[in-house]
């Protein structure tokens, strides 16, 4: 979970008003040094300031001179970065339209470009695609050619990764989002998958709650040092719906005894008790589902 | 450099944007970051529009507190900066009449001057997240 320092920065970056206004107060108090924090952060710090910046601008937070000129510059550094990453992506796509080949497009792109307010400001590293079993070695053959890097690295289980020539890595996910036996099939995510607009087009993604448990899981498998990332995607989540979202993960807590679930539900009603509070009821058991992508 | 010369964004190497009256730089090719706020901004309004050296010498002139003769000193150096640095390249004149500079009513009150500064950020790759892709990276085929 996120340490009280990541907290109040999260809090910052995502709450409005004076909840944003004191939790800054307090971060600004914790780590007296912005820039040296962020420079020797290892918990991809770097990664929320976009969102930092747009709360600054949101909520008229007092910030240094030269720290403001930093934000501005990761604003636009991630936008750009932000931009040819979605031309990588839409190229992609586009290949293996050619090639009648069904894809669902997962991981924090699908939550980039139906969550965030604009991609930019959520950084991307892979770009993770679903394909049926079926279609594996034609996507292989598409993508793992001469000019796109290393060579396919998966093992047994999931994902198959070949990098792009820019360097970013593509995750390949075949008949199943995650590498369990109960994870869910490429069939389930297709009926419940929707499609979003992007700058360069259209593209088929997971439904919410398979985008964001798979990204709140995904966590967990990988034990991923990203302290920051899986709270703004679930905030963003909840925020799009007026906090309905959030409830429903959140209303699954009794129905299982999972350590990690509980732990980032207590963490989450804790520290963003605005979403729980302004819930509608739900009877959802979204909570439990998220257990078929935990590899136990 | 003459009041005629004029000068345009680096397209092809710099990506730029005025936020909230500062202008931040990115040059791509290398990552090297820089910014500019106050009269070097206002600078750069004037190159944005492929404006002369005139008409930057001008776009202080009327806007601040400042002499010509100063004001052409500063600009001077401020675009052989820019120059140096390949963020700016030397472009056509324009034709007459095509001038973008704002001009400011003579009554307007002017704005205390400072000499324009370009500022320079080599470390701040160390608090940005920069994994691939480069930004600006023009070839995105999988072939």
């Amino acid at each position: 979970m996120p340490s009280r320092t990541q907290t109040c920065l999260l809090q910052a970056c995502l709450l409005s008003g004076e909840p944003a206004n004191l939790a800054w107060t307090e971060w600004l108090g914790r780590v007296h040094d912005p820039y040296a924090y962020c420079r020797d952060d290892r918990c991809g710090v770097n990664r929320v300031l976009p969102l930092l910046f747009e709360s600054i601008r949101r909520n008229a937070l007092a910030v240094d001179r030269q720290w403001y000129t930093c934000l501005k510059t990761a604003r636009l550094r991630e936008s750009l970065r932000s931009a040819t990453y979605e031309d990588i992506l839409a190229a992609l796509l586009d290949k293996l339209s050619r090639l009648d080949i069904p894809v669902l497009v997962t991981g924090g792109a699908a939550l980039a470009a139906s969550e965030y307010a604009e991609p930019g400001l959520r950084h991307c590293h892979e770009i993770e695609i679903v394909v049926r079993e079926a279609d594996l070695c034609a996507v292989l053959a598409a993508v793992a050619t001469a000019g796109n890097g290393d060579a396919p690295n998966g093992d047994d289980t999931h994902p198959i990764t070949v990098y792009h020539k820019s360097g970013v890595p593509l995750d390949i996910h075949s008949g199943r989002l995650g590498g369990t036996p109960g994870a869910p099939t490429f069939a389930d995510l297709w009926r419940r998958s929707r499609m979003v607009d992007t700058a360069n087009g259209r593209m088929r993604i997971p439904g919410l709650h398979d985008a964001i448990l798979y990204m709140l899981a995904k966590k967990w498998i990988r034990h991923d040092r990203d302290a920051y990332t899986w709270v703004c995607d679930a905030w963003m989540s909840a925020v799009a719906a007026d906090f309905r979202r959030w409830e429903d993960i959140h209303a699954g807590r009794t129905n299982h005894n999972h350590p990690k679930i509980h732990s980032m539900l207590n963490y989450l009603e804790q520290h963003f008790p605005r979403g729980i509070k302004t819930a509608a009821p739900t009877t959802s058991t979204l909570a439990g589902r998220l257990l078929e992508y935990v590899d136990e | 450099m003459t009041h005629s010369d004029c000068f345009a964004i680096h397209a092809s190497e710099v990506a730029a944007k005025i936020i909230d009256g500062e202008v931040i730089l990115i040059r791509l090719s290398d990552g090297m970051y820089y910014s500019m706020d106050g009269t070097a901004a206002s600078i750069w309004e004037a190159i944005q529009r492929k404006g002369s050296f005139g008409e930057c010498v001008e776009n202080l002139t009327t806007r601040y507190d400042v002499a010509a003769e100063q004001a052409e000193t500063d600009v001077r150096k401020l675009l052989n900066e820019l120059v140096d640095d390949a963020l700016i390249i030397p472009c056509p004149e324009q034709d007459e009449g095509q001038s973008a500079i704002d001009r400011i009513a003579n009554d307007h009150a002017r704005e205390a001057y400072a000499p324009p500064v370009l500022n320079r950020y080599s470390d701040m790759n160390d608090l940005l997240a920069l994994d691939p892709p480069l930004p600006g990276m023009a070839d995105v085929a999988w072939e």
